[in-house]
């Protein structure tokens, strides 16, 4: 039989047994977990009222099942009537009391500015001119300007969010530059708060003619400036060449926090000019869409993105424009989701150590390469709800969840479990309010043009209805037909259904193999399956297998009552989806995750 | 169904009788048109709220006042009136005021009326603010006094579902992880309730000697064929990271030890198949665990795999030990085997084929390690009943402890009256200043066979896996006395 505990939250040490004057008693989840534990107690239950009203601290509700966890939560609101209503609210809620602000990887370049004769003396930001709209952060000698002697250098400066929780572990980039000689210098620096370092980690020279490196660097010491300096090395002089005759610039810069988890490996073999696969000698923390740098910082030096994964044999993009030698370094930066959530998870113990478990044994590795990844001022829980749009590279969406031992859970969606149930009675409500059975989609061509799509139509749901309702999905910003073909289909398939929520009364429900479970068992994420029903009948119109959203338990009936997902998952994964823009001809403005690598 | 007896009591200082065979002097009497008992339903199973499985019931009494005048009749109503009351203000203040009950013995019953069935009053329908009190009094209130008759009088009461009866006693002592096995003489028609103690033989004699309880449990049922217990023996010969570890108290002398090799990764550890498993059913399974650190939190689950095509596990649990390393009783979850194929409904094996314990650490700092004494299995399908308790105060400290002392639960011994009981059911006799000792779980069993099954789970803070307490000397384990007493419930008053 169940119980109902009042228990401290630190200690779980019992506080009340609620169990005898329970009279409603209903559980409440969504698919981050455990939402709303709500019970009611008999009204006489005056002196548990006045037990309950003293409790201090964030006392737990937690229910079990013969030590059986069925859900728990923080006791949130008290009310004392004529009988007493108790709600408690899951430990997703954890989630939501901290802030968090930190910087995992920024590809932006939206922080990253010049350096003020303010703030160093060594600088003359006025005497260069600076371009950041190409992409990349440029800068050139003004014509007629004096350079030189050592106080008219430029810099381009990165700055971690103020308070943020991590530094700045590394820097990807790449960098070409034109400069008439040697004296002509480009160093990197670690910069402290005071815009001071002791020394640049990297430096290059001028030659006369073009250079072109990539480099994935590794900070020794992390930092929270970055500061990338041209300078003109020698004595004093005026710049007599014209703007623009010289340059420095860079691209596909990438700051990151991290150090974990960081491809570096070599070629196994040589890959030559042309190549679109390399064979490198172990593909660990090598993934999908992820950026690599060949013989980082060296000669013929190139950067790529991974399209594929084969064994140690790894597809880029686009083709390698330098012959390349075996033994030669592959390497690169790697922020997953994962990453970030166990920091997040750190970061709400560290406020609320009882409110979150330190386990991350349900938080799965990711294989999405986050390439825009700060946060300021956020929820935890809102940085989650961004991971769940964005965290994997797989077609599945993927999913945070807080279990009812606190546990912070990720996951693919597809993880749910599908649960069979024999429904004596049932009561679906739905609504052909929002059932469109004819679907076109709205885009756009290079030049803002409005486009739509071809309708498509579900024949089977206008001929059941007899009834033609159309709908404009939009697709984005895509400019790409066939994008947004499969917006408007996964737009049908999902709107042409009708979106039942449905009242079950069971008092058991069945997993695949036909086990029998008790109903508190069934989670958002899951599947119900409803096997009496009849199968020609139902089979279109969602109304047999469902699913769950949303799931409210009555504990004392059994009464299960389910909010199907709805949109499904599938639209939601294709309009939340960075577009494949990465080398699309020359955009101007680059949408989130996505970067062009110049040829 | 004639009444032959039938009052009201708080059983000290408020009795009114209703029926007594004509025998009594009481100016109330049940009405000559007769009542009869409602006959309470089945709570759901798994249903949250109120007590045991039957449902309370609301009963409606008519009575009649027959008296030589109305001062008796007054009286007899104010008495009656104040006793239903009483029980509602129970209900509100338990520690303040006794219960009431009410109780029975139907006419042509063999029990004798001064050995009543009894079910507790726990309120009246209209018992919150501003409703109907438990007497309606008849229109012809205003003259029928004075004649000293008066009919049509009803009484309003909620009571327990269950009528309770006879009680009897059975015990069996174990020590913690070998299964104990309490027989009554007789099996019952009616789930009862069975409350439970334990007795503690030959405590040491000087403090300090002991380290008592510190996080321990019980797990019971109604048949003894529904619990079995598997210690290291019972699991496949491990692989790294999980090994066999001689430890002192083992069950059988060895746990089988996770030391995880990186933290937040799974690792698994099979067992030969649990014979439990042969019928297929459902099962809640609990581990005696400990954990040499305080820092890790642990993830476990159990993977069963059905007929080499398709696995089913538990929801993965995660636990954490307390100040102290005493082995602990936890819930892994539940597991079910398929009671009839899912697409036909028609019985089949399970032919259950692999079954796998596996485990995570949050952190192996410290060089962690979680040990498994054994893994504790209960079929609880389709009807048997069983519960789990957990002992959450390690307070019982060394230094109180002292010669011949017991440790008996004084709460529940033969009443049905549970109030908010936590932190106070157990508490040692004979020892006063002694801490309570605290308790999760119902304490109380419902069960119609003739058998409690049990397995206590246990430890002492410097001993791995050891029984509900023992000596620091290492002379050996104690085996406690496992008592029982149980009520036999009546649905239907006999």
């Amino acid at each position: 039989m169940m119980q109902a505990l009042l228990v401290d939250e630190v200690s779980g040490a019992p506080l009340l047994d609620l169990t005898a004057d329970v009279r409603s008693a209903t559980v409440s989840r969504n698919r981050h977990g455990s939402a709303r534990i709500a019970l009611t107690l008999e009204a006489p239950g005056l002196a548990a009222a006045q037990e309950i009203r003293r409790l201090r601290g964030a006392p737990e509700l937690l229910i079990t099942d013969r030590g059986r966890i069925v859900a728990r939560g923080r006791l949130e609101d008290r009310g004392i009537r004529a009988g007493v209503d108790l709600a408690a609210y899951g430990y997703q809620n954890a989630l939501r009391d901290t802030l968090y602000t930190a910087v995992w990887s920024d590809v932006s370049l939206e922080r990253w500015r010049p350096i003020t004769a303010f703030e160093r003396g060594d600088t003359q930001p006025d005497r260069w001119e600076t371009d950041t709209q190409t992409n990349g952060l440029s800068v050139s000698p003004k014509e007629g300007e004096t350079l030189g002697g050592g106080l008219t250098a430029f810099w381009w400066l990165y700055q971690v969010p103020s308070q943020s929780t991590r530094e700045i572990a590394g820097l990807q980039y790449r960098l070409r530059h034109l400069l008439p000689s040697s004296s002509w210098k480009i160093e990197i620096w670690r910069l402290n708060e005071a815009f001071s370092a002791s020394g640049p980690v990297s430096s290059f020279s001028g030659t006369g003619a073009t250079a072109d490196i990539a480099a994935s660097l590794l900070f020794v010491t992390s930092t929270r400036y970055i500061g990338l300096k041209i300078y003109y090395d020698a004595a004093s002089a005026a710049y007599a060449a014209s703007t623009g005759t010289h340059w420095v610039r860079f691209t596909n810069l990438r700051v990151v926090s991290l150090d974990a988890y960081r491809p570096n490996t070599t070629l196994a073999a040589g890959a030559a000019a042309g190549a679109t696969t390399i064979s490198v000698t172990s593909a660990a923390d090598l993934y999908v869409g992820q950026e690599i740098v060949l013989n980082s910082a060296g000669a013929l030096s190139e950067i790529r993105t991974v399209t594929a994964i084969s064994g140690t044999t790894i597809s880029i993009g686009p083709a390698l424009t330098n012959n390349h030698s075996g033994g030669e370094s592959v390497t690169g930066f790697f922020a997953s989701a994962d990453q970030i959530i166990g920091d997040l998870v750190a970061n709400v113990r560290a406020s609320n150590p009882s409110q979150l478990s330190a386990s991350l044994a349900r938080v799965q590795a990711s294989d999405y390469d986050l390439m825009d990844a700060v946060y300021e001022d956020m929820r935890p829980a809102a940085i989650l709800d961004l991971l769940e749009i964005r965290g994997s590279q797989s077609a599945l969406r993927w999913r945070w969840r807080v279990d009812d031992h606190k546990a912070l859970c990720w996951a693919p969606e597809q993880s749910g479990r599908i649960w069979d149930v024999d429904a004596e009675e049932i009561e679906i409500e739905e609504s052909i309010a929002d059932m469109y059975n004819a679907v076109y989609a709205t885009y756009s061509e290079a030049g803002g043009r409005a486009l739509r799509t071809s309708v498509e139509t579900d024949a089977i749901s206008q001929t059941r209805r007899r009834l033609v309702r159309q709908l404009a999905a939009t697709a984005g910003n895509t400019t790409d037909a066939t994008n947004a073909e499969r917006v408007r289909s996964a737009v049908l398939a999902d709107a042409a259904r009708l979106q039942p929520r449905i009242r079950i009364p069971v008092r058991h429900v069945f997993d695949r193999s036909g086990g029998e479970y008790p109903p508190d068992v069934v989670s958002p994420g899951d599947t119900i399956r409803i096997r009496n029903l009849d199968l020609a009948q139902s089979v279109h119109d969602n109304d047999r297998a469902f699913a769950i959203e949303e799931v409210e338990i009555d504990l004392r009936s059994g009464e299960v009552v389910i909010v199907p997902a709805n949109p499904a998952p599938t639209l939601e994964l294709l309009l939340a989806r960075p577009r494949p823009t990465r080398y699309a001809a020359q955009p101007t403005v680059r949408a989130p995750g996505a970067r062009r690598i110049e040829a | 169904m004639g009444i032959l007896y039938l009052a009201l009591t708080d059983k000290s200082t408020s009795t009114v009788v209703l029926s007594d065979g004509g025998r009594g002097a009481s100016p109330l009497r049940l009405a000559q048109e007769g009542w009869a008992p409602v006959v309470a339903g089945l709570r759901p199973p798994m249903s949250l709220g109120g007590l045991g499985p039957y449902a309370d019931v609301e009963e409606t009494i008519p009575i009649m006042a027959a008296t030589t005048g109305a001062p008796d009749v007054y009286a007899a109503l104010r008495q009656l009136e104040a006793l239903l009351r009483q029980a509602a203000l129970w209900r509100r203040y338990p520690h303040q005021y006794a219960p009431v009950y009410v109780q029975i013995v139907p006419a042509g019953s063999a029990r004798s009326i001064s050995n009543p069935l009894e079910a507790l009053v726990v309120g009246y329908p209209g018992d919150t603010e501003g409703g109907a009190g438990p007497i309606e009094l008849a229109s012809a209130w205003s003259r029928a006094p004075l004649a000293g008759l008066l009919d049509d009088i009803r009484i309003s009461l909620i009571r327990r579902g269950a009528w309770l009866g006879e009680t009897d006693v059975a015990s069996d002592s174990a020590s913690a992880g070998t299964a104990f096995t309490a027989t009554f003489a007789t099996s019952h028609d009616e789930y009862s309730p069975i409350t439970f103690g334990w007795d503690l033989p030959n405590t040491p004699s000087s403090s300090g000697q002991l380290y008592a309880i510190s996080g321990s449990g019980l797990v019971a049922t109604d048949d003894a064929d529904r619990l079995l217990v598997y210690d290291d023996a019972s699991f496949a010969s491990p692989s790294a990271p999980w090994s066999t570890s001689v430890q002192s108290n083992a069950l059988g002398g060895n746990v089988r030890r996770y030391t995880p090799a990186a933290a937040n990764t799974f690792s698994g550890t099979s067992l030969n198949v649990p014979s439990i498993f042969a019928v297929n059913g459902t099962y809640l399974v609990y581990a005696s665990l400990r954990a040499s650190s305080a820092a890790p939190e642990w993830s476990l689950y159990v993977s069963v795999a059905l007929r080499s095509t398709r696995t089913i596990q538990t929801e993965p649990i995660t636990w954490k030990r307390g100040d102290y390393n005493t082995a602990e009783l936890v819930a892994l979850g539940i597991i079910s085997l398929p009671t009839g194929d899912p697409q036909i409904g028609t019985p089949i094996a399970a032919a259950t084929n692999a079954v796998q314990l596996f485990a995570a650490a949050s952190t192996i700092s410290g060089s962690p390690v979680l040990d498994v004494d054994y893994l504790v299995i209960v079929r609880v399908d389709p009807s048997a009943f069983a519960q789990r308790y957990d002992l959450v105060y390690g307070s019982a400290a060394a230094a109180y402890w002292g010669t011949s002392q017991q440790l008996a639960m004084e709460v529940l011994a033969g009443t049905p009256d549970r109030r908010n009981p936590v932190g106070y059911v157990f508490k040692p006799v004979s020892l006063g200043g002694m801490q309570p000792v605290g308790i999760t779980g119902s304490p109380e069993l419902w069960a119609r066979g003739d058998t409690i099954a049990g397995v206590w789970v246990a430890g002492t803070s410097d001993q791995y896996a050891a029984g509900l307490y023992r000596a620091r000397d290492g002379s050996g384990l104690w085996a406690p006395t496992f008592s029982f007493t149980r009520r036999r419930a009546y649905l239907i008053p006999t």
